[in-house]
């Protein structure tokens, strides 16, 4: 038996006495010379490839790019005057930048690596179908998050309070998690890299809006109420509630005050339960729509 | 690691393979069982559910009924131990456009729990000249190599090849078939797909024809071509015609035909007999020329080829549903080959 060491710390086993790179001779009575890869050091190589892709891709790299800008941008137009408002703005503009660059960049990652035939392809290699999907989705998950942080650094450095509250990023994970989930989802839709800045469109526009609207005081609170119920709305809120924003921001339609009143508990417990649960079913929706239409390879 | 060849199992043991698209029944009874260190060519019609049946072979459909082993396993409930054994090459080559041919086997390399050698790899499909081109730089052959090399990174114990010459040029096509030839002679087990007979004729040990998601016919080469029969073919003059032979008592299985032909050097008649067995059947006719004293001209006895059998098994209507014709290596005596 030959043990090889490599550089990267891994250990060969060979029975075959093969050379490395010698012709593959497995077959009856013999064993290929195999290291040993776990699952998580094959997705841990997997997702730094993939991050160095979104480098070599224009198109995405300039969507991960772009959206912080608007979030500054926007900060910059509007000069909040309060802590709320610098709230609002951090929460409104993270969903923002999460639906630009995670559910926008994994659909069309998505629907070229299914075009060009790569996520039939390394179906078969070891890379397992599920462990594909997490290589696939953390790095846009991990950049998603770091775009947030990046934002609300800059928003401190403009004159915002630190938002240093632990549950804010725990709803952006979720976000960028439902970003994903959604961008699989909408993948299923798009035959092409043509077609997908047309299937993200609905999503995407009424996600923006409803992201901005629900954290509208100005609104009605019924308007706003609904509008909780469409995508990336509850995830606006729900951040910032956890960044500490004060009651009177939030919608409180007149049914939830009344059933807080009946039930004996407070208005605000209430809605953050119920933002955490339009979360959760806005993952679990998309995680099922794109179970129903995931598709490996190409429409024949 | 283990090698399920160690024990002389068949590497695939597939038995009463059923799978349907909706409505659409792509795969209908297929049995094939395949022994290591064999290539085996599965031909087909287009649609005769050879890829439906590759992927659920490879663990990418689950079958609607029927066993599936490979390598001693059931290819969906352990995907992760299979894949660690085979190699596949799709009919797409399916890489990454952006990465170079060295970026590209080194991502492979970073997946598999196989060891190579990144530059020896690349070497043998003889892409050493193209290290540093992108894959979307290179013409249709050479990403073709570059998949083979990927599929052939570390040795597996299966190659799968989902017609791996489509598109290649004949000088690269060569190169490839030297290349199974050499896998097989090493011990790895090839099962290929292709519609070019030329290639099953050249490499394969034995031969499956699928057709209506059925296998029609399977063996070895010689006992495919001997599903169909050999022919004697002859011309006599016009005036003679196959009287002579047809008076006489025919062997059994054989057949006489004649039709006018004409030949530059005048009108003749075309005599084919076509029987089982084709040096019994050629005595025969010479033995019955001698005796009625008839000069047989371009006389010739050839043996069915693989384009015969195959064009007769795509006129054969498979579509009866009590007919299962399998891979005759397979145990099940009750299977019939068609």
């Amino acid at each position: 038996m030959t043990v090889m060491t490599s550089s990267n710390g891994t250990t060969s086993t060979s029975t075959t006495g093969r050379p490395a790179g010698g012709p593959a001779r497995p077959g009856p009575g013999r064993t290929p010379a195999t290291q040993r890869r776990t699952a998580l050091g094959r997705v841990l190589r997997m997702t730094r490839f993939e991050l160095a892709m979104i480098v070599r891709q224009k198109v995405a790299l300039l969507s991960i790019a772009l959206a912080p800008l608007i979030a500054v941008g926007m900060a910059l137009l509007n000069r909040p005057t309060s802590p709320a408002a610098w709230m609002v703005m951090l929460s409104s503009m993270s969903v923002l930048v999460l639906i630009v660059a995670v559910y926008n960049t994994t659909t069309s990652t998505v629907v070229a690596r299914r075009e060009t035939q790569v996520l039939k392809r390394l179906r078969t290699s070891e890379l397992l179908p599920a462990q594909m999907l997490v290589s696939l989705a953390l790095p846009y998950v991990l950049v998603g998050l770091l775009q947030v942080v990046v934002v609300a650094v800059a928003y401190q450095l403009l004159g915002a309070p630190s938002a240093l509250a632990p549950g804010f990023y725990l709803v952006v994970l979720a976000t960028a998690v439902m970003g994903v989930l959604g961008g699989f989802a909408t993948a299923g839709f798009a035959a092409t890299s043509e077609r997908v800045q047309f299937a993200v469109l609905p999503v995407l526009l009424v996600g923006l809006v409803a992201a901005i609207f629900v954290l509208n005081p100005g609104a009605p609170d019924h308007l706003r109420a609904l509008a909780l119920l469409l995508p990336f709305a509850a995830s606006s809120d729900l951040a910032c509630r956890l960044l500490g924003a004060p009651g009177e921001m939030f919608a409180a339609p007149a049914f939830v005050v009344d059933l807080a009143d009946r039930v004996g508990v407070p208005t605000a417990t209430l809605m953050t339960a119920a933002d955490v649960a339009l979360v959760a079913l806005w993952c679990v929706l998309f995680a099922a729509t794109a179970r129903r239409t995931w598709r490996w390879e190409p429409r024949g | 690691m283990t090698s399920s060849s160690a024990t002389s199992d068949p590497i695939i043991d597939v038995r009463d393979l059923h799978f349907s698209y909706g409505g659409h029944r792509a795969v209908r009874g297929v049995s094939l069982s395949i022994e290591p260190a064999q290539v085996y060519a599965l031909l087909g019609t287009n649609g005769a559910g050879k890829t439906t049946t590759l992927e659920l072979i490879q663990g990418f459909r689950r079958p609607d009924s029927g066993s599936i082993r490979v390598l001693g396993v059931e290819p969906t409930a352990d995907l992760r131990r299979i894949r660690q054994r085979t190699g596949a090459m799709l009919q797409e080559a399916g890489l990454f456009p952006e990465l170079t041919v060295q970026a590209t086997m080194q991502l492979w390399s970073d997946l598999s729990s196989r060891v190579d050698d990144v530059d020896a790899v690349i070497e043998r499909v003889g892409l050493d000249h193209k290290r540093a081109t992108r894959v979307q730089a290179l013409s249709g052959g050479e990403r073709r190599r570059l998949d083979l090399a990927t599929t052939i990174w570390g040795g597996p114990d299966l190659i799968i090849l989902d017609e791996p010459t489509t598109g290649l040029d004949p000088a690269s096509r060569q190169t490839l078939w030297a290349l199974v030839r050499e896998l097989r002679d090493g011990g790895t087990t090839v099962l290929l797909t292709t519609h070019q007979l030329e290639e099953a004729e050249n490499l394969a040990d034995r031969v499956a024809i699928m057709h209506q998601g059925r296998v029609a016919v399977a063996g070895t080469l010689d006992e495919v071509l001997a599903t169909e029969p050999a022919r004697v073919t002859f011309d006599v003059p016009p005036a003679v015609g196959a009287a002579w032979l047809t008076s006489q008592v025919r062997p059994e299985g054989v057949e006489v035909h004649q039709h006018p032909v004409r030949r530059p050097h005048g009108d003749r008649t075309e005599v084919h007999v076509t029987g089982p067995q084709p040096v019994r059947d050629l005595r025969w006719v010479l033995d019955a020329a001698a005796r009625a004293g008839v000069e047989l001209e371009r006389l010739r006895a050839n043996p069915a080829s693989l384009e015969e059998v195959f064009h007769r098994v795509r006129l054969t209507d498979l579509t009866d549903p009590s007919d299962h014709p399998s891979d005759p290596s397979s145990d099940d005596p009750s299977e019939v080959r068609a």
